[in-house]
């Protein structure tokens, strides 16, 4: 059974991208375009990895790892956040908040390819 | 590139949308530059920055980055925000606009790089930022430093690796760790369950284990270094055999403090992105038409159910449902005029500069709705009165006591019409140098004398220009009959009121071109018409309204106003009629009431206009054509031209009286 | 639908036959090429267009679309009738000026579709004096009967895209 991506972000090209890099390689991806639409797609989903924007409406990544991790759903499932600041503090939110590892915006495919098998195989 | 083909034109799509943002913030900065501003500002140009280097457009992204640059140092207090850097501002993002349209990078983007234009546009960004020179700095950061992959001398690695007890709870996966490590050579994994607790304490959701692994490999340190980036608060050391140097403890410690996000959470997104959805304009179309034939299929049912009262709730309920669905889908075409209203401030400022007066534009009705295809259509006319305006009514500094008086741009809604209106308190027309102009152009004879209306629409006539000099905006004499031949395509009328050193108003009026109306059904004779519902003040007995003339015009007088009147028997050119209790529908059109007579008023009418064939288009009086519920074709009444048909008509009567 | 090139009038060309339908207006046979012909109706009600040009007087319902009816009598100058048992309404779908158009015209009778060769075209002879000569594309022989074959671009021209005509 192909392993699901969940990819949050509220640009419509990111997730596109995403889409289009991972699925060749055995992936199904699905999309939200805020932290809220998020949550509710990973209760459904039951992803193997999710990838979050930290910017968005509605509900930013940061109060969506909070939200996940809390929640029995989110348990486990590694959570990447796309970060355009290479700040270190906010890698550090994010992993105080639960995030599972980063990637760097402008990022490509190879660098999303190499996260994707590493955090879910 | 092929394989992100439809990433890349959702990318340019919400670029372009994103840019047309930031020229509003730029221009709102001028006026009132915050901190929270300023900061909009520098992310919106680090969100393009970042997009625009992975889906193709370097060259753009390359360029936003010295843009980024000013705002970073306005952020950080070292450089302030005054006309100057919004000025430049502003070429940038026109700037990125272009590089957008090049599509990508190739050479049309560099060939625009090396125009002039830009050339000088990145000198000026440097210089306010103190770059020691303009060359790109880079592609952006990757995301993984990769030192240079050497490969040495197959070795023996120890690897030692214990995760934090909760990092399972946090997605890290140690089996795919152990598993990418043994991709790089060959290894030999031992679990360390030292610390494992009895199974009556066990918290499966914890990490209790080690793991130790040796591994041969020839890939250099660095390449397992990157298996673990993500488990930098793991305990963890690299040994390699031979001539190693102490190991060094990679554990790196976070740097910093975890600030909370309180800019983002206090952000002000543009409404648009999250909360809409794009439609093709096309899938609209075909739900607009398929809507329309909806509202004839029920409109038959209605009357075809007249005769069955078993179905009359539920004909009744059909009938609601369906004017529901019909306001909601007319409704999705329609946008706020305050969409043009966002171009003319960018007119307006540039214009300011460039004529050297200063000028403030004031808007009202914004909010008031208009069909997508007439926005599109009036945006070009609109900003062309807005220029002329500025150009001509509109005197210099010098002349004017005060400076900044406004020029006005307002949008009305008036029964079946929009009204918009420019409108300045400049120095007016001079109606004599136009006369002239006419006359020379050959547009007007000498001994012709026409009311002053009539003389201000000539400003319309192509060719015709009156400014004693050509700025780089108007004085062409193009712009005006453009103005003109997009009003007459959308079929509405242009007014110009202007007094001597009071100001001009230039008045658009506009049909509000729903395709489904509500219209009111008329008799006359055997033959059905349709009015529109909007145009329509009230219907009276033609009994109860007194005849009385007036300068040789007979007008009704209606509860003591009086009202001209057509009679539309003799309009549409039939017999008269001989029935004697006729009916007046008073309707309203070009701001004048006129009086409708005719036979017999047959009720209301949920009708969808459709448009007449080349055939018929010309015929005057006419806005299109429907079919009723029982079949029959009934013509729609264009109650502005007949208004001003009968205008004209009093006109012209008046000598004679 | 069939392109402009069958209407131009060839009467040397070695052309393949080409099929027409044959009507009759007071009596007279006229023939229009079969590809323009979108149905045929039984006469339904009309509305007048007031104002209108004298040859395009009124619109017509053909299955919820408003389709212009034009007077080709009135083009011919034929003096007007009122419709008999076997008058049909003949709908044409076409291109006018361009623009792919649907309309209707009024017809005493419709005969048949036949085939007719253009080869038999002859140019109207001793006729031109009687029909507009813009409007015929010439003569087809049907059995023992002559036809007018309608040149359809000139016919149904709107006024406004006319050069000035007699």
């Amino acid at each position: 059974m192909a392993k699901t991506v969940l990819i949050i972000d509220d640009s419509k090209a990111i997730r596109d991208m995403v889409t289009f890099t991972l699925e060749p390689h055995g992936y199904r991806c699905v999309g939200a375009g805020d932290g809220s639409e998020g949550l509710t797609r990973l209760r459904a989903e039951n992803p193997a990895l999710v990838i979050t924007d930290l910017n968005m409406p509605v509900m930013n990544g940061i109060e969506f790892i909070r939200h996940a991790r809390q929640d029995a759903a989110g348990a486990g499932i590694p959570i990447v956040m796309l970060t355009t600041e290479t700040k270190p503090e906010m890698k550090a939110e994010g992993k105080s908040a639960g995030a599972t590892g980063w990637i760097n915006k402008p990022f490509d495919a190879d660098m999303l390819l190499s996260v994707a098998k590493k955090l879910a195989g | 590139m092929d394989e992100i083909n439809p990433a890349v034109s959702a990318f340019v799509q919400e670029a372009r949308e994103i840019l047309e943002g930031l020229e509003a913030l730029l221009l709102d900065l001028e006026s009132d530059s915050d901190a929270e501003q300023i900061d909009a500002v520098f992310r919106t140009l680090h969100t393009v920055k970042g997009s625009g280097a992975m889906f193709g457009f370097g060259t753009l992204s390359r360029f936003t980055h010295h843009f980024e640059d000013a705002f970073d140092r306005v952020r950080e207090g070292r450089l302030s925000v005054d006309g100057r850097l919004i000025d430049l501002s502003l070429k940038a993002r026109d700037h990125m606009i272009a590089l957008l349209d090049c599509g990508g990078d190739g050479p049309g983007a560099t060939a625009l790089e090396a125009t002039p234009g830009a050339v000088a546009l990145l000198a000026a960004l440097a210089e306010i930022t103190g770059a020691a020179s303009v060359a790109p700095k880079g592609a952006a950061p990757q995301a993984t430093p990769e030192p240079a992959p050497s490969r040495t001398a197959g070795r023996r690695w120890t690897i030692r690796f214990r995760p934090e007890p909760d990092a399972l709870r946090n997605g890290m996966r140690p089996d795919l760790l152990i598993a990418e490590l043994g991709g790089l050579g060959s290894v030999e994994v031992g679990a360390d369950i030292g610390a494992l607790p009895a199974l009556a304490d066990l918290d499966p959701t914890l990490s209790h284990l080690g793991w130790t692994v040796t591994l041969d490999t020839d890939q250099p340190r660095s390449a397992i270094e990157a298996v673990f980036i993500f488990a930098d608060d793991a305990e963890l050391e690299i040994t390699g055999e031979v001539t190693e140097p102490a190991p060094e403890n990679p554990v790196r410690p976070v740097v910093g403090q975890a600030q909370p996000a309180a800019g983002e959470a206090s952000r002000k997104k543009p409404e648009k992105t999250g909360e809409s959805v794009r439609v093709p304009a096309g899938k609209l179309d075909e739900i607009m038409d398929q809507l329309g034939e909806l509202v004839i299929a029920q409109a038959r049912l209605s009357q075809m159910a007249s005769h069955e009262p078993e179905l009359e709730s539920v004909v009744e309920e059909v009938e609601r449902l369906v004017t529901g669905l019909r306001d909601a889908t007319l409704s999705i075409r329609m946008l706020p005029i305050e969409v043009v209203f966002g171009k003319f401030r960018r007119v307006v400022r540039d214009l300011s500069a460039e004529l050297g007066k200063e000028v403030t534009l004031i808007t009202e009705g914004g909010e008031t709705e208009i069909d997508k295809t007439v926005i599109d259509r009036l945006s070009e006319p609109l900003v062309h009165m807005i220029r002329n305006s500025m150009d001509h009514g509109i005197e210099s500094a010098g002349v004017r006591l005060a400076a900044g008086k406004p020029a006005r741009g307002t949008v009305r809604q008036e029964g079946g019409e929009v009204l918009i209106a420019i409108e300045d308190d400049g120095a007016g027309l001079d109606a004599e140098a136009i006369r002239a102009k006419a006359i020379e152009r050959g547009l007007l004879t000498s001994e012709a004398q026409p009311g002053e209306s009539e003389l201000y629409q000539l400003i319309f006539a192509p060719g015709f220009s009156t400014a004693k000099e050509l700025s780089s905006v108007s004085g062409r004499g193009v712009g005006m009959d453009a103005v003109r031949t997009t009003v007459d395509a959308l079929r509405g009328a242009v007014e110009v009121a202007s007094r001597a050193g009071l100001g001009t108003r230039v008045t658009l009026r506009l049909p509000v071109t729903l395709a489904i109306i509500d219209g009111l059904l008329v008799r006359l004779g055997d033959a059905v018409f349709v009015i529109p519902l909007a145009s329509v003040e009230e219907c009276v007995e033609l009994d109860a309204a007194e005849r009385q003339r007036e300068s040789g015009r007979t007008m009704l007088c209606i509860r003591e106003h009086l009202v001209p009147f057509l009679d539309l028997d003799v309009v549409f050119g039939r017999d008269p009629s001989t029935e004697t209790r006729r009916r007046v529908v008073i309707v309203k059109a070009d701001g004048q009431r006129l009086g409708l007579v005719v036979d017999d008023i047959l009720g209301q009418h949920q009708t969808v206009i459709k448009t007449l064939s080349q055939y018929h288009r010309d015929v005057e009086g006419f806005a299109g054509a429907t079919i009723l519920g029982d079949g029959s074709v009934a013509l729609i009444i264009d109650v502005a031209t007949l208004t001003r048909r009968a205008l004209a008509e009093r006109a012209e009567r008046k000598p004679a009286a | 639908m069939t392109t402009a090139s069958s209407l131009s009038p060839a009467p040397n060309r070695a052309a393949a036959p080409e099929m027409v339908l044959i009507f009759r207006l007071s009596g007279e046979a006229f023939a229009i090429s079969v590809s323009w012909v979108h149905e045929i109706l039984d006469p339904i009600p009309m509305t007048t267009v007031p104002n209108a040009a004298a040859y395009v007087p009124a619109l017509v319902n053909v299955r919820g679309a408003i389709v212009p009816l034009i007077d080709i009598r009135h083009r011919l100058r034929m003096p007007p009738v009122t419709p008999g048992p076997a008058s049909r309404l003949v709908v044409l779908e076409l291109p006018v000026a361009g623009v792919p158009t649907r309309l209707a015209i009024m017809t005493d009778a419709v005969e048949e579709v036949t085939e007719t060769n253009l080869e038999a075209l002859e140019l109207v002879p001793d006729l031109g004096a009687r029909w507009p000569e813009h409007y015929i594309r010439g003569v087809v022989r049907i059995g023992d009967d002559l036809a007018i074959l309608l040149e359809t671009e000139n016919l149904f021209c709107p006024d406004a895209e006319r050069p000035a005509l007699a």
